[in-house]
């Protein structure tokens, strides 16, 4: 153990005794069942939280500890909710129907799934995998091709879902911007402007103004669309047109992936804002 | 110092980021907050069934327990919502870790608003299986679930009685952690192919990912995140858990902004020293 997973175990393991001393003498917490429970949950919080200085017993208590749990509560739910309601009761408990034969079948597909870990007969899995695999892929494409792919291409490229004048404004200047960043050469080819800030606050200022005049958005996405899109395209040299249209989708691609961890941070900031009123308000009662 | 800057240890950002929860939680500052069009679009909707005596709305828990703080005060909001205008509600889970979050959110507002289980309620329970349960339910509601969690026969409740199928319910919110309503159930089999009106809450990361379907209309509405449920609350004018949170929420945005902000501009310091130091490069 190195010196500061020893300051870790050591830090977070006297914040959570001393604390918890002092709730349970303030007479804050009982020594009941709740109350354990409180105790409980705010010790394994702040040995997983442990972590964030540095790795150390405490948190790989803690990791094997919610693993196990998790594990098992999933396990006992499954086992009530599905296994005994769905498959024990009804082939062997209840009178059984015909209905109830048909789950014979899906039952033993399902048992030489789990004979994987054997070896001698692990091959029986390949059967059940097969018919995950089939069905899987099956019941997927149709519903995939229609929900992912074709009902977003209506929207983005149709004027009659949503288009209005301004969009077609947007679209003439953005083609236009493009071919002047193309011709705006450097010497050696390569069009500098397309490599400057010059067209990342351009298209701040349109998307602004899009924003704030509420109208002009479906030709930015379809832009974005159709940039992104040639940027991944890589059997053709993105250079000259090709290159600066590539260029635009870079931009689209980089405020994407800005969007995403802003909405990212937001996401794991509420979750810690969660554990933190648990530990202010129900371990520590200062709320 | 520059360079200190530059690589300041993480441990340090961590410790900033506590100071500012723990001081925004303990001393907040109300901030105004105002609700969005595609939070106001699932408001709307709930409020339009108002007055339908047969309005039921599915609503679906797809979240664990790690993402409750951004999604269980939204859920408890449009329960009490649709229990407050007489809408029954139905309850369904596709992840078996919200089986718990799920008959709290119930009980809370089944409580609150004075609603019957069996006669204006239902839970469901867990059903394994995802797009299998959602093609079951669209080709017959009682063969997916037969009996509820407490084992009450579905033909039987009056909440669920007259549906027959998923098209039957008027309304579809899927509180959702993963990925239930793009990619694997709601969207690609609920809607495309039994046209059932869907409204989505999901987690903060996953958000960027349904403002395609918001704009092609595959998705009527969308609660994104804490923020999302803030708003809500605002709605339905109930301050809550989610609107207290808001609060360290934007006080840690403004930290974070400040060390993207320090970080560049030592970036750009860093980056005309060593021109200055070599100007041949």
């Amino acid at each position: 153990m190195t010196t500061s997973s020893r300051t870790a175990t050591i830090l977070f393991a006297s914040v959570f005794f001393v604390l918890s001393i002092w709730q349970l003498v303030a007479g804050k917490l009982a020594f009941d069942g709740p109350g354990l429970g409180t105790l409980t949950a705010a010790g394994i919080t702040l040995a997983l939280f442990s972590f964030l200085y540095e790795d150390n017993p405490l948190f790989k208590i803690a990791e094997h500890l919610y693993v196990g749990v998790a594990l098992g509560y999933v396990f006992t739910l499954v086992w009530y909710t599905t296994l005994l309601a769905d498959l024990v009761q009804p082939l062997f408990m209840n009178a059984r129907t015909e209905r109830a034969l048909l789950l014979v079948v899906p039952s033993i597909l399902g048992i030489m799934m789990v004979v994987r870990i054997v070896p001698k007969v692990s091959w029986l899995s390949r059967i059940s995998f097969a018919w995950v695999v089939g069905f899987g892929a099956g019941i997927s494409v149709t519903a995939n091709v229609s929900a992912q792919l074709l009902e977003q291409i209506y929207p983005t490229l149709a004027p009659g879902a949503g288009w209005e004048p301004l969009d077609v404004v947007f679209l003439v200047t953005g083609a236009v911007l493009i071919l002047l960043g193309f011709f705006l050469l450097h010497g050696d080819g390569e069009p500098t402007v397309m490599h400057s800030w010059v067209g990342p606050a351009l298209l701040t200022l349109i998307f602004a103004f899009s924003f704030f005049y509420d109208s002009g958005m479906a030709a930015l996405i379809l832009m974005g669309v159709c940039a992104v899109l040639v940027y991944f395209f890589f059997s053709v040299e993105h250079s000259g047109v090709v290159g600066a249209v590539a260029r635009v989708g870079i931009w689209f691609l980089m405020v994407a992936f800005g969007a995403s961890f802003g909405f990212t941070i937001m996401a794991r900031i509420s979750l810690l804002i969660g554990r933190m009123r648990f530990l202010l308000g129900d371990w520590l009662h200062l709320l | 110092m520059v360079d200190r800057l530059l690589n300041i240890d993480r441990r340090i950002v961590f410790l900033f980021v506590f100071i500012g929860v723990t001081v925004a939680t303990l001393w907040p500052i109300l901030l105004p907050i105002r609700p969005t069009e595609n939070v106001r679009k699932i408001y709307d909707t709930i409020e339009g069934l108002k007055g339908q005596d047969d309005a039921v709305v599915l609503v679906s828990f797809d979240y664990d327990p790690g993402s409750a703080p951004e999604l269980q005060s939204g859920a408890i909001n449009i329960l009490r919502q649709c229990m407050r205008n007489d809408i029954k509600v139905v309850g369904m889970a596709l992840w078996p870790d919200a089986v718990g979050l799920a008959e709290a959110a119930f009980d809370s507002a089944a409580r609150a608003c004075n609603k019957v289980y069996g006669k204006d309620w239902t839970f469901l329970g867990y059903k394994p299986g995802e797009a299998s349960v959602i093609i079951n339910m669209g080709q017959s509601f009682r063969s997916a679930f037969a009996q509820d969690i407490r084992g009450t026969s579905t033909a039987a409740m009056e909440v669920t009685r007259s549906i027959r199928t998923l098209s039957d319910f008027d309304y579809v919110i899927s509180f959702a952690a993963g990925n239930t309503i793009d990619r694997t159930v709601w969207i690609p089999y609920a809607v495309d192919r039994y046209k059932v009106k869907l409204g989505g809450a999901v987690t903060a990361v996953s958000s960027p990912d349904m403002f395609p379907y918001l704009q092609s209309g595959q998705l009527n509405g969308l609660l994104s995140g804490l923020a999302g449920s803030a708003e809500y609350e605002t709605l339905v004018n109930a301050p809550g858990a989610a609107m207290r949170g808001l609060v360290p929420q934007s006080a840690v945005h403004v930290i974070i902004i400040l060390f993207i902000v320090l970080g560049n501009a030592m970036y750009f310091v860093q980056r005309r020293r060593d021109r200055t130091a070599r100007p041949w490069v």
